[in-house]
């Protein structure tokens, strides 16, 4: 069961909310004086008051919350973050750094995105960049320049962010969620939630999920795995995370994702070690209509 | 803030200079304090990463951008040398290793122009044991916008496929390690063509008709690594199989924990074709947790009508089944099959540190299944109990474990007391 405490500026009990000494400049003597005599007592009964112990602080007590009430409420909190609008479009910039023993890859993939309320979504690759790089003298040095390819676009499906919501709260029932702590931000509370899947077998990620009670919105998402869930090509999956942010109109988006794999050496070396991939999501863009220009026929 | 920011990056300084901590360190100090936990915690996301993966290649990103901005994605397409786009495939479709076939080594390839365009598939392979070339080819077209989730497909092929209730996964592996083929196969020459609707994950329908040509598949092989296959493949009656077909997926065991599979098919009559009969197939499967207890429970019900031929008609029996018994144990016009399965949650044997056991995270799932046919040589119920130990593989479509079960049959039928059995299993989440 939880408990919200409100802080509020302390105030002594009978002090008007005006201070007197702030009416002093503009009354004539003889009010002066009289409010002087007034401020003298009432600051007597304040100090008294405060002396026969009252606090400095006024506590509001709200209705206790439980676990289950603020993952319900983090439901409802998701299912509004982009409330008001139909569409949106964004673009992706996906970039993925393959490492070997002596060398790396690095690739470059920008994407235009877009996706509806009826759950549509799409995707447009705008174009690649592959370099290679190898390692000389401690020194990464570029080997070979791919350049540029802008040649056919590939459409695939994009990022349903107006029908999708995270995994753990999709799937509730397959994880134990605990309350691992309260932090107070400004003027609201930021819960700091943990889940680990029920089974110990299950190849599901457990993790921490903060999420703001100002509309409930789920702000940073970090995941481990625990069971590996591709065990004959991966290693480990070395960490796993997302952020989210406000956007200047009020819209709460995931803005990147960061992952890093290492690989099994199951083909004599030729694959690579460890692969690290960032998503970055920007340049959003709400209501504009499908362009068919752009994202191709429907 | 700028103030109180200032001021805590002095203070900081001051104690740190007695303290030993550098004037920047302290600003750094002073920084934290003033960012906010939201800040904070994007922060030290970064931090675990690489930070050449935060490292944005903005020109190349503006070029790109402006470049399908300007053109847009049909003038992008025109300038491609060829129109469709292709891509090789392994001919998963055809790739096997049973009595009836042999090792049937396979390859192919698709042909599309995109995501939502029509899409053809070709696949070939040549079957050592029967020594015929094998074939299947596909065809996709969307009728629709995308999120209608309406498309035609059609298929033909020359291959030989199983019938009967048992579906092992990897059969093909088992059958070529350990000479356990846990299918019957027929000869099949034909195709299909169907009307899909898929509407979420959980929710497909599709109608279409099908007509084949079927011919009982003499077993070829017997050769397995670790011991022969049985050379026998229960032949079926030959003849035109031609019906109208339709089937229904409905829920998910991932969200809903529930999932309905139905299949109706009306053969013969007008459509023609040799047989003349009517099937039903209805699947539940069932998942539940008890706080972190997992029960799955999975039942099948098949009911013929009319004159089913002996490969369309309901049987119990083998790995899908009714573990501990052998493959179409009990054939009739209907069938009732149920399956109950406890997946303990805890790794037994790492908690006990058993040796060697401890590292290899084997789970324990103590199961029971029964079943029973109705008009057929003997309608009783058929029943068996037991304790598997799984391993899990990894994600290959669905979840796959290695499990080595431990079955007793029970009945007066039974053909043995107990029966060891190792395969692979399909999870259902």
């Amino acid at each position: 069961m939880q408990e919200q405490w409100r802080h509020r500026p302390s105030r002594p009990r009978g002090i008007a909310s005006t201070h007197p000494s702030l009416l002093v400049e503009q009354s004539p003597r003889f009010l002066r004086a009289v409010l002087f005599v007034l401020a003298l007592v009432l600051g007597a009964g304040a100090s008294r008051a405060l002396a026969q112990g009252e606090t400095d602080t006024v506590h509001v007590r709200q209705k206790k919350l439980t676990l289950e009430e603020i993952i319900e409420r983090c439901e409802q909190g998701e299912k509004t973050k982009l409330a008001g609008h139909r569409d949106m479009q964004y673009t992706v910039n996906l970039r993925v750094i393959f490492y070997w023993e002596k060398k790396k890859e690095t690739r470059d993939i920008v994407f235009r995105a877009f996706s509806d309320d009826t759950g549509f979504s799409r995707s447009v690759k705008a174009g690649e960049v592959v370099q290679r790089y190898e390692l000389r003298d401690s020194v990464w040095v570029v080997s070979k320049d791919e350049g540029e390819e802008s040649g056919i676009q590939v459409e695939s499906d994009g990022f349903g962010d107006f029908v999708e919501m995270p995994f753990f709260l999709e799937e509730q029932q397959e994880f134990h969620f605990t309350l691992l702590d309260r932090t107070v931000e400004r003027d609201h509370v930021i819960f700091k939630i943990g889940f680990v899947p029920k089974s110990e077998f299950k190849a599901l990620p457990s993790g921490t999920v903060y999420v703001d009670t100002d509309n409930y919105r789920i702000v940073h998402e970090e995941f481990d795995f625990e069971t590996n869930p591709f065990p004959l090509l991966l290693k480990d999956i070395k960490g796993f995370s997302r952020h989210w942010e406000e956007l200047p109109g009020g819209e709460w988006v995931y803005t990147r994702i960061l992952m890093e794999v290492e690989l099994r050496n199951v083909a004599f070396g030729r694959l690579p070690r460890r692969a690290a991939a960032s998503i970055l999501r920007e340049d959003f863009e709400f209501d504009k209509g499908y362009d068919a220009r752009i994202f191709g026929e429907r | 803030m700028r103030f109180c920011t200032s001021m805590l990056a002095w203070s900081a300084a001051i104690i740190g200079l007695a303290g030993g901590i550098t004037p920047v360190a302290a600003q750094d100090a002073a920084a934290d304090s003033a960012e906010t936990l939201h800040e904070r915690l994007k922060r030290e996301g970064e931090r675990r990463f690489d930070p050449e993966l935060l490292e944005s290649n903005r020109a190349f990103q503006d070029s790109a951008l402006a470049n399908l901005d300007s053109l847009g994605i049909a003038a992008q397409k025109k300038k491609a040398r060829f129109p469709l786009g292709y891509d090789f495939n392994f001919g998963e479709r055809l790739w096997n290793y049973n009595r009836v076939e042999g090792l049937v080594a396979a390859a192919g390839f698709g042909l599309t122009r995109g995501s939502h365009e029509p899409w053809a598939t070709f696949q070939g392979g040549y079957a050592f044991g029967s020594e015929k070339f094998r074939h299947f080819e596909t065809l996709e077209i969307p009728i629709a916008p995308e999120d209608w989730g309406l498309s035609v497909a059609a298929q033909f092929g020359e291959r030989a496929v199983p019938y009967g209730s048992n579906r092992p996964r990897w059969n093909s592996l088992r059958a070529f390690v350990g000479g356990e083929d846990a299918q019957d196969y027929l000869g099949s020459l034909g195709g299909a063509a169907y009307l899909h609707w898929r509407k979420w994950r959980s929710l497909r329908l599709s109608a279409g008709y099908e007509a084949a040509e079927e011919s009982s598949a003499p077993a070829t092989t017997e050769f397995a690594l670790l011991g022969d296959m049985a050379p026998v493949n229960i032949p079926v009656e030959d003849g035109t199989d031609r019906a109208l077909v339709a089937r229904l997926r409905l829920g998910s065991l991932a969200r809903y924990m529930a999932r309905l599979d139905a299949e109706h098919r009306v053969a013969g009559g007008d459509i023609g074709g040799s047989f003349t009969y009517n099937r039903t197939d209805l699947d539940l499967t069932l998942r539940r947790y008890f706080w972190r207890q997992e029960l799955v429970l999975q039942s099948h019900y098949v009911h013929t009508g009319g004159d089913a031929p002996v490969q369309r008609l309901a049987d119990v029996g083998g790995l899908s089944t009714v573990r501990g018994w052998k493959q179409r144990a009990l054939v009739g016009e209907s069938s009732l099959a149920g399956r109950l399965e406890y997946l303990v949650p805890y790794d037994v044997f790492e908690r006990a540190r058993v040796p060697i056991l401890w590292r290899l995270q084997l789970q324990l799932v103590p199961w029971a299944d029964a079943a029973r046919t109705w008009d057929g040589v003997s309608d009783v119920w058929i029943t068996s109990a037991g304790m598997g130990i799984q391993h899990f593989l990894g994600e290959f479509g669905t979840p796959t474990s290695l499990r080595f079960d431990v079955a007793f049959p029970m009945g007066p039928d039974r053909s043995r007391d107990v029966r060891l059995e190792l395969h692979f299993v399909r999870g259902v989440f």
